[in-house]
């Protein structure tokens, strides 16, 4: 096991040089200047425009832009920010805390109403509990991010004044909860209707009606036959919705002004600021990375049929 | 004989007029239409039949497995040591199962939670109907293992059930059914799935565990080699109807009804690998008929060789020319 | 040596302001306010910004020379106590108000030196460093040419002289918040745009990053009793509709509203009332290049009647009611209302369809053409509004294909000339004969690609005499004709210029409408009443 985790965390090495080439290509062909995002509404004269971009080092060719940019991040060093100034590293520093925060609290509330909703509703398949469930399931996915965040916004916070509208806070759970529903909800929905899938299919399995008939009560049965089985499946989901949860925060971000990675990479790919979006990136993909390997070891925790060696 | 004199005490389990029917979208399948019998204590009774004969719904219905919808057991009794297991509470047709009757299944692959060892599964038999602690109950699976001939159990109850052979895996099935010494062991089709070579160990397991254990068996299989080796009597069923049931010997010496005819006349020596299965039943010509769209009068009569329109006049009867010997044909005598 | 008459003016306007209010204002409590434009404030250096974005927050931390007189729309005089202009129309002599930084050094000539030298400083390639471009010797500089700016001099700690390259006012040179006044030992730290020291009503207490910047009085304010507030909280929230939800539920003390909220508060009778319009010195206007040729190589635009026809026949006014939701006034040529110089009985076009088929008939475009323009994302000056004028155009033959883009592409087409027509907002103001140069031959951007189809020879008379005029009153009665020259020759379709509204709390007293961007709130002047629910807090 202790093998196979190094191995994959050795595969990183060719996924992110992979992945940082394509990246460094593709923002390198878009079109649009750093520079003349930096005058806000006025366009900017050529002359500014050229000297912020010498400044820049965006005057060096193409590949002597990327060896400097792979040197620095073999050392660690992601860069400055051409619009800000501040080192990239410091800038995603100050927001990966409260991205993290967020999509932890989403993926929390998700797990713990999408999960025991798939579940029960798979148990009570066919009746309207299961019918109400998956259509509200279904609605969830379905309902706009944005709409739902004004709309929880505006009832919990203009009309009944519990919550915030907006902001970080201090880091305030009060702060964190509007947020994190909103963003939540779609991915709660998308657990229920995953659990529900696997639990139905679990509950047509052989070993089931082998633990009926044992004698085991169903509560039992549900709660160590039937769950240890779907738990791959979840996992699997789980693993890949925080690795996208991570990219898609953005519209609940802006709307509650939460200090996260996503709305910051989508601002930083307007203003041109390639470092920016750089960094980003490459956190995005360490994380998914990450949360893809714990997936895979916590895979072989739950299956004994998987094992790596 | 000791079957004989049961048969005048009360039986240990008698099915009376039992109807299953599958509520679909296609309509209401009859898959068990109006079957009784009984069995005695430590009786073995060997229920054969061609798929879709009922004989699983039967004993699903028994253990009160099936599925509830599309299920529904429309009418009868089940009576168990006189308890109608179709009148009592859930919770306490729990207490029975896997206690006082067990079941094995047919798929020995897919029969254990892969996720869960050996011992695990085993355990949870003795915590749930005899209250041991965990590890009084794993010393117990341990012993159990030892009593199906697995080598090294100790060892084989912390693996996993994909560890283990399709042979491996039904002892283990077998010896988690005998886990709480129950009355009557339903075996539905537990040899089917496994190599002819296997199937005849697994066949002699249960027959010396038979002794030890003393427990009724209702072996349920469409192998009447199978049927020939472990059974005293038997029942033959067809679309859901018992159509032929006698002692062992009188099947196979002079069977009454045209179907039990056409099945033994593909019966081959018991390991004869080359028509094993499924293959000789194919001999009968013509199909079952849907469950969904019986036929009037007699169920086997497209297929039957002897068919006169006769047969085809209301419902045909369970008769019983002989002592202990039943038969729904109405030309039986005749033939 | 001639006192300026305009700066006297408007201080005395500005005092005269402070005093009527005096009675009524109320200290303390704190102002929960915005910065809607993006996601974060990237930088607080007002050297290394040009973005409102940042701007907004900057110029309640900073000042310079001179600042913005919001009610006037005009410059007035800041840190500069006096200036005083020699009789070449050329060097001014300015003396320093007595006034310390945030870090409590008093400011002196050497610091106005320093700070207009680092954002000149080649090396450093700041956004706002072309504000300088006027002073002697700055573009030299700027250029690597010479190691500092010629045309500054300290006469004594408190006087300096400052000489500009043309007889420009030098109030509109320099009241823009890049030029604001710098202490060295702050500035030359590499974290100086995180934490930035400045001499403003406000000193910077926390920023959090992406979510809010809190201010706190500068009780050594040079201006006697102000600021009145003791917090000032910038929120950073780029959403409208979730700004609208928060200013709802009272958590913001004021809002900027955008076209849809607009009508509700118009509607309203309760929230109108406490609420404020001015029309922005920004002119959205599609331009035109006139290097745009037809397959048969004619070139429409460079022809007066098609690019007149254009204005004839789009009804701007149906626009800006219907698409626009009344939230813009519609354009009467390029300056806009708040900038000094526009002419209330300006010529204008009116909407004219059959006007406009004839004048395309007489250029000999009688058929029309196809025309592909260039739309951002916005709402408000984007693709949206080409789509409504469509109709209209087709009217007269013109038809018209968008190709919608994000403002990054936009902009960089844009600088490049690379495009047939591309509708953009423009600013219009403040100063009108430095803005209407754009459209003179001698200017960078005519020069880059040609900002109008040719050469306007008699604009570019009236704007030279213009801008060499020192009588005010006169100078604004030529820049009145110039505009009305540009107008005439329909440099530009003229759409809208915007309308930009800000609602208030009931208990928010003495914000003030600006005409050359809404957001440069000088919260200095703001108090807020009793009944704020963060009246009393610190």
């Amino acid at each position: 096991m202790f093998a196979f985790i190094i191995r994959r965390i050795l595969q990183f090495i060719p996924t992110v040089i992979g992945i940082s080439f394509i990246m460094f290509v593709l923002l390198n062909v878009l079109p649009g200047s750093a520079a003349l995002m930096t005058g806000g509404k006025e366009i900017l004269s050529p002359e500014i425009v050229k000297k912020l971009e010498k400044k820049w080092g965006l005057d060096k060719p193409f590949h002597v832009r990327y060896l400097n940019y792979m040197v620095g991040l073999a050392k660690g060093d992601l860069g400055t920010s051409f619009i800000r100034g501040d080192k990239v590293r410091d800038i995603i520093g100050n927001r990966l805390w409260p991205t993290l925060k967020l999509a932890v609290a989403a993926l929390a509330i998700a797990c713990f109403i999408g999960i025991p909703l798939g579940f029960y509703s798979a148990v009570k398949q066919g009746t309207w509990v299961d019918t109400v469930t998956m259509v509200g399931a279904v609605s969830g996915v379905s309902m706009p991010q944005f709409w739902s965040a004004l709309l929880l916004m505006y009832l919990f916070s203009v009309v009944l004044r519990w919550l915030p509208t907006f902001g970080y806070g201090n880091g305030d759970l009060k702060n964190l909860i509007l947020p994190a529903v909103t963003l939540g909800i779609g991915y709660m929905a998308l657990l229920a209707r995953t659990t529900r899938a696997a639990v139905v299919e679990v509950l047509s399995q052989d070993y089931i009606r082998t633990a009926h008939a044992k004698g085991l009560s169903v509560l039992f049965i549900n709660g160590k036959h039937v769950f240890r089985n779907t738990m791959v499946l979840i996992l699997t989901t789980i693993g890949m919705q925080f690795g996208s949860l991570m990219g898609e925060t953005v519209v609940v971000e802006t709307v509650f002004s939460w200090p996260g990675i996503g709305s910051l990479m989508v601002d930083s790919i307007f203003l041109r600021d390639t470092p920016v979006t750089q960094g980003c990136i490459m956190l995005i993909i360490f994380v998914f990375m990450s949360v893809n390997l714990s997936v895979d070891i916590l895979y072989s925790v739950v299956d004994p049929r998987i094992r790596y060696d | 004989m000791t079957e004989l004199s049961n048969r005048t005490k009360r039986p240990l389990l008698e099915v009376d007029h039992l109807h299953t029917s599958f509520h679909t979208f296609d309509g209401v399948v009859k898959a068990v239409n109006d079957v009784s019998f009984a069995m005695n204590t430590r009786e073995t009774l060997g229920i054969v039949g061609e798929s879709g004969s009922g004989k699983s719904v039967t004993a699903l219905s028994i253990m009160r497995l099936l599925k509830s919808p599309p299920a529904r057991i429309e009418k009868g009794r089940i009576l168990f040591d006189s308890i109608d297991l179709l009148e009592i509470s859930m919770s306490r047709m729990r207490d029975i199962r896997g206690n006082r009757i067990s079941m094995i299944f047919q798929e020995p692959m897919t029969s254990l939670n892969p996720l869960f060892s050996v011992g695990n599964q085993m355990s949870e038999m003795f915590v749930r109907h005899q209250g041991l602690t965990r590890r009084e109950a794993w010393n117990r699976s341990v012993e159990m293992l030892e009593k199906v001939q697995i080598p090294s159990p100790g060892k084989r109850a912390r693996e996993f059930p994909h560890h283990m052979s399709g042979g491996m895996r039904q002892r283990v099935m077998i010896a988690m059914a005998l886990a709480c010494d129950p009355e009557i062991l339903i075996a539905d089709e537990p040899t089917t799935a496994l190599d002819v070579t296997i199937q005849a160990q697994v066949v002699d397991l249960m027959m010396k565990l038979r002794k030890d254990y003393g427990a009724a068996i209702l072996m349920i299989t469409h192998d009447l080699g199978v049927i020939a080796e472990i059974a005293r009597r038997v029942i033959v069923m067809y679309a859901g109807q018992v159509v032929e049931e006698a002692d062992v010997i009188s099947i196979f010496e002079e069977p009454r009804h045209p179907y039990t005819r056409s099945l033994l006349k593909s019966i081959p020596k018991l390991g004869d690998a080359s028509t094993h299965g499924r293959k000789r039943l194919q001999e009968i010509k013509g199909i079952v008929p849907s469950l969904a769209d019986l036929p009037a009068g007699c169920h086997f009569y497209p297929r039957c060789p002897h068919a006169d329109p006769i047969c085809r006049q209301g419902e045909i009867a369970l008769e019983e020319p002989a002592v202990g010997h039943r038969v729904r044909c109405i030309r039986h005598a005749g033939l | 040596m001639k006192r300026m008459g305009l700066g006297l003016v408007v201080l005395a306007l500005v005092l005269g302001f402070y005093s009527a209010d005096a009675l009524a204002v109320r200290n303390g409590g704190t102002f929960q306010w915005i910065a809607p434009y993006g996601i974060s404030i990237d930088t607080l250096d007002p050297a290394a910004t040009s973005d409102d974005k940042n701007i907004l927050v900057i110029l309640n931390i900073h000042r310079g020379l001179f600042g913005w007189d919001a009610k006037n729309s005009t410059y007035k005089l800041d840190l500069a106590e006096s200036m005083t202009a020699d009789d070449d129309g050329l060097t001014y002599v300015i003396k320093l108000k007595d006034a310390k930084f945030h870090n409590g050094r008093t400011i002196t000539a050497d610091d106005v030196i320093y700070s207009y030298n680092r954002l000149a400083d080649p090396k450093k390639s700041f956004a706002s460093s072309h504000l300088l471009v006027e002073i002697d010797g700055a573009q030299a500089y700027l250029d690597g040419k010479a190691d500092h700016i010629s045309g500054l001099e300290k006469i004594d700690d408190k006087t300096v002289r400052i000489k500009f390259r043309n007889p420009v006012d030098p109030g509109f040179q320099l009241w823009r918040y890049g030029t604001a006044i710098v202490p060295k030992e702050a500035a030359e730290n590499e974290d100086f745009g995180s934490n930035p020291i400045g001499c403003g009503p406000f000193k910077l207490q926390k920023w959090t990053k992406g979510v809010e910047i809190v201010l706190v009085k500068n009780p050594e304010f040079y201006e006697p009793r102000k600021p009145y507030l003791d917090k000032l909280i910038y929120k950073i929230m780029a959403d409208a509709a979730a700004r609208d939800m928060a200013f709802q539920a009272g958590e913001l003390d004021a809002n900027l509203l955008y076209a849809a909220q607009y009508e509700k508060f118009k509607n309203d009778p309760k929230l109108s009332k406490h609420m404020m319009e001015v029309p922005e010195m920004f002119t959205r206007a599609v331009r035109f290049n006139p290097n745009f040729t037809l397959a048969d190589g004619r070139k429409p635009f460079s022809d007066k009647r098609v690019r007149q026809a254009v204005n004839y026949a789009i009804n701007r006014e149906l626009i800006v009611e219907k698409y626009a939701k009344g939230k813009a006034y519609p354009a009467r040529g390029f300056l806009a209302p708040t900038t000094p110089g526009f002419d209330p009985d300006c010529m204008s076009y009116e909407y004219n369809p059959e006007k406009a088929k004839q004048l395309m008939k007489e250029a000999g475009y009688a058929k029309g053409f196809d025309l592909t323009v260039i739309a951002g994302t916005s709402t408000a000056y984007g693709a949206g509004v080409v789509e409504a004028a469509t109709p209209f155009l087709k009217e007269i033959g013109i038809k018209v294909t968008i190709d919608k883009m994000e403002n990054a592409v936009l902009y960089q087409k844009y600088s490049d000339g690379e495009f047939d027509a591309a509708i953009a907002s423009h600013s219009s103001g403040p100063d009108p004969i430095s803005i209407m140069y754009r459209f003179h031959s001698n200017s960078p951007r005519f020069k880059q690609r040609g900002e109008t189809s040719q050469k306007i020879d008699s604009f570019e008379q009236i704007i030279d005499l213009a801008a060499a005029t020192r009588d005010p009153a006169m100078r604004l009665e030529l820049v009145k004709i110039a505009n009305d020259i540009l107008t005439e020759e329909a440099v530009l379709w003229f759409y809208n210029y915007n309308k930009a509204v800000i609602a208030y709390q009931p208990w928010v007293h003495d914000m003030e409408p600006v005409g050359v961007e809404m957001m440069y709130q000088h919260m200095d002047n703001v108090w807020v009443d009793e009944t704020s629910p963060r009246a009393n807090q610190k």
